[in-house]
């Protein structure tokens, strides 16, 4: 009997040894796979010259991405490359767009994404029954979804959308060696830093630069390394937020914004009765009563696709501030 | 009749087989059936044949690649870790309850699904997850069995018994950890960031892969069966400390290891599915009103009833609000406490005692 319990007790031992052993091992290996180093995600393929399918490259995520050849059945999951997209090909080539893209409050592409057959959230059932050749994701993708898609086979590239205008180039650039529109491309890098440029040489002429501050129905304001500050500052203004905020977005009191005492204040407008009434009752606040925008009545919204954008549509959003901040100078 | 055929007068081998084979069959059964409907609908016998091929069975008929991705990449991967979640969690719990002799034991009780909770939350907030998609349940194994650790060694004073310093250990070590993973939700100012710890808190198997499937596989497998061989140690337990000492149990020691076992395969269900609530503690008490008490039979069947139960559960938040999903956590508690009162109030009328 007491052999028997001493025996039984020597297996579990045993046994209980190989699991733990095999946690470790596993754990370990869990634990390595996770990180994966700066330097590597920094890294993209310089899409330079036109090279023929098949085209590997490394994309924002850092994951090597071989696509098979010319991309005619593309998927994209993101408004980001949606408009970048539907700016660059053919509807024809484009599976779908986001469930968003065709609201012309978010995108300056709504027309031509209703040509487009399909409209995707991120269920990646629906988008594996689309037979895509190629899908477009973002950093803020779900990355549980992407793998998903991988492991069906399908080529997946996470574009790293940025966001000041310098690096619209890029992104554009990036998605046309993706789909092999490079010449396009080209063309709509050219004619978007044309007009950058009369905008620029526009407001070179103003005397002074009003100082701007955003302002979101949400609370929030945008600063340093926002895409609002960068329009502002090719518009001919100062943004306030590069200051008062510690972050590209962040919340800002009501108090903050007596204390900077902006001579305008640019609110984004999603939708448009809402807003409409959101901003009556906040341009009415009577803490706002002795701030110059309120007082010059400088208190004005801007269409959202102008301002949130990351293609070449940014440049309408340029224009959209710098008619505000210097009327006399920009038709 | 059911519960004629599982009295306990017949043999127990006879009984655990009867019981065992109904739910392996159903649970393959609905397998099948919960894959086949989907955003995309796949036939069931065209279903049934890509799962039977997966197996290396290789008969039925062809499926076009399209269905073929779906089940194979998308559904198989995602039942199997319902499944392994739902045995994972139901025998945990079962095994809590034998050790601490407490019907509202369960997995989360030593600090498990909170310390998971932080781990993932951390993940999040500090966008690891966004350099690998491990990261996430990585985090969460690593925080979930750190939060048991704690437990234990707040408990386990030299020379005293644990087990009821290691409830008010776990209680206080969740409260904390708690506190800790609001102020980490409470400081996120990235709104998809926040939806993601939201979602993550009430328990999700959307886009499990079969990487996920391949982590989480031999540690449920190997802990669980390992849990089962100790059903005898339980049942001897359940007649108190000193009778199971002279029926030369070593009690502290098997306690130690099943509670063990238990927190580690809580921890890597916990990792790759978030919180889901309510499948450790109820399916337990369902399989005991079916089978009895005898926990040879209550362990195994709680992991298959566990399985089956999280298929069925996922199936709904994939489609009550289709195409939107529901949190898989919502709807283990939502359905599963109605129907565990049901099944309580028929017992209660028979005069069964649970």
């Amino acid at each position: 009997m007491d052999s028997l319990i001493r025996t039984r007790m020597r297996t579990r031992r045993a046994l209980l040894t190989l699991v733990f052993a095999l946690a470790a091992l596993l754990a370990g290996c869990g634990v390595q796979t996770v990180i994966v180093p700066e330097a590597e995600r920094a890294t993209r393929a310089a899409p330079a010259e036109t090279a023929a399918f098949p085209r590997t490259l490394t994309d924002g995520a850092g994951n090597e991405v071989t696509i098979p050849q010319k991309p005619e059945r593309i998927v994209s999951l993101t408004l980001g490359t949606d408009e970048i997209l539907l700016s660059l090909v053919a509807p024809e080539r484009v599976r779908a767009v986001t469930y968003l893209a065709s609201d012309s409050i978010w995108t300056n592409v709504s027309e031509i994404a209703q040509q487009v057959e399909h409209t995707v959230q991120s269920d990646p059932e629906q988008i594996i029954a689309l037979e895509p050749d190629l899908v477009l994701a973002a950093t803020y993708n779900n990355p549980d979804h992407v793998q998903l898609l991988r492991d069906a086979g399908i080529p997946v590239v996470v574009v790293l959308l940025f966001d000041s205008i310098d690096r619209v180039a890029d992104n554009i650039r990036f998605v046309a060696h993706l789909t092999g529109d490079e010449e396009r491309a080209e063309a709509l890098i050219a004619a978007m830093a044309a007009r950058l440029e009369k905008v620029e040489a526009l407001v070179a002429e103003a005397e002074t630069k009003p100082r701007v501050l955003f302002y979101s129905s949400f609370g929030s304001s945008a600063g340093k390394g926002s895409t609002f500050s960068d329009i502002v500052r090719r518009a001919g203004g100062i943004n306030l937020g590069d200051e008062a905020l510690e972050s590209p977005f962040g919340e800002i009191s009501l108090e903050k914004i007596v204390e900077l005492n902006p001579d305008v204040i640019i609110t984004d407008e999603f939708a448009p009765e809402d807003n409409a009434k959101w901003q009556e009752s906040f341009s009415n606040h009577p803490a706002l009563a002795n701030v110059n925008a309120k007082r010059n009545g400088m208190i004005y919204t801007v269409p959202a696709r102008h301002l949130s954008t990351v293609s070449h549509h940014i440049v309408e959003g340029v224009y959209d501030v710098a008619r505000l901040l210097h009327p006399d100078l920009v038709e | 009749m059911l519960r004629r055929m599982l009295d306990v007068e017949v043999p127990l081998a006879l009984r655990l087989a009867l019981a065992l084979g109904m739910l392996s069959l159903l649970l393959f059964l609905s397998f099948v059936v919960t894959m086949a409907i989907g955003a995309v609908d796949v036939p069931l016998h065209v279903t049934a044949s890509i799962v039977l091929q997966q197996m290396g069975i290789p008969l039925g008929a062809a499926a076009s690649d399209v269905h073929w991705s779906i089940i194979s990449h998308v559904r198989l991967p995602r039942v199997l870790t319902a499944a392994l979640v739902g045995a994972a969690l139901a025998v945990a719990g079962a095994t809590m309850q034998g050790i601490f002799r407490n019907p509202l034991a369960d997995p989360g009780i030593i600090g498990v699904s909170a310390g998971g909770a932080l781990g993932a939350v951390i993940a999040i907030h500090f966008g690891l997850r966004a350099l690998h998609y491990l990261a996430t349940p990585a985090l969460a194994f690593i925080g979930a069995l750190g939060a048991v650790m704690a437990v234990y060694a707040l408990a386990a004073t030299r020379g005293v018994d644990p087990l009821t310093t290691m409830i008010l250990a776990g209680v206080a070590v969740q409260a904390f950890i708690g506190s800790i993973t609001s102020a980490v939700l409470t400081l996120t100012a990235n709104v998809n960031a926040m939806r993601e710890i939201v979602f993550w808190l009430t328990g999700s198997l959307g886009a499990r892969s079969w990487t996920h499937v391949q982590l989480i596989l031999p540690f449920i497998v190997v802990g669980s069966l390992l849990l089962l061989f100790f059903a005898r140690d339980l049942n001897v337990m359940a007649l108190g400390e000193d009778a199971a000492r002279s029926m030369g149990v070593d009690v502290r020691r098997v306690r130690l290891i099943m509670l063990a076992l238990a927190a580690l395969i809580t921890a890597v269900a916990v990792a790759v599915s978030g919180i889901i609530g309510f499948v450790g503690l109820v399916v337990p008490h369902m399989v005991r009103l079916v089978v009895g008490p005898d926990h040879r039979i209550v362990l195994p069947a709680s992991l298959l009833t566990g399985a089956l139960l999280l298929t069925w559960a996922d199936f709904g938040s994939r489609m009550l609000l289709r195409p939107q999903e529901l949190r898989v956590g919502l709807i283990t508690a939502f359905f599963g406490a109605p129907f565990f009162l049901y099944l309580l109030y028929r017992h209660k009328r028979q005069g069964t005692v649970l």
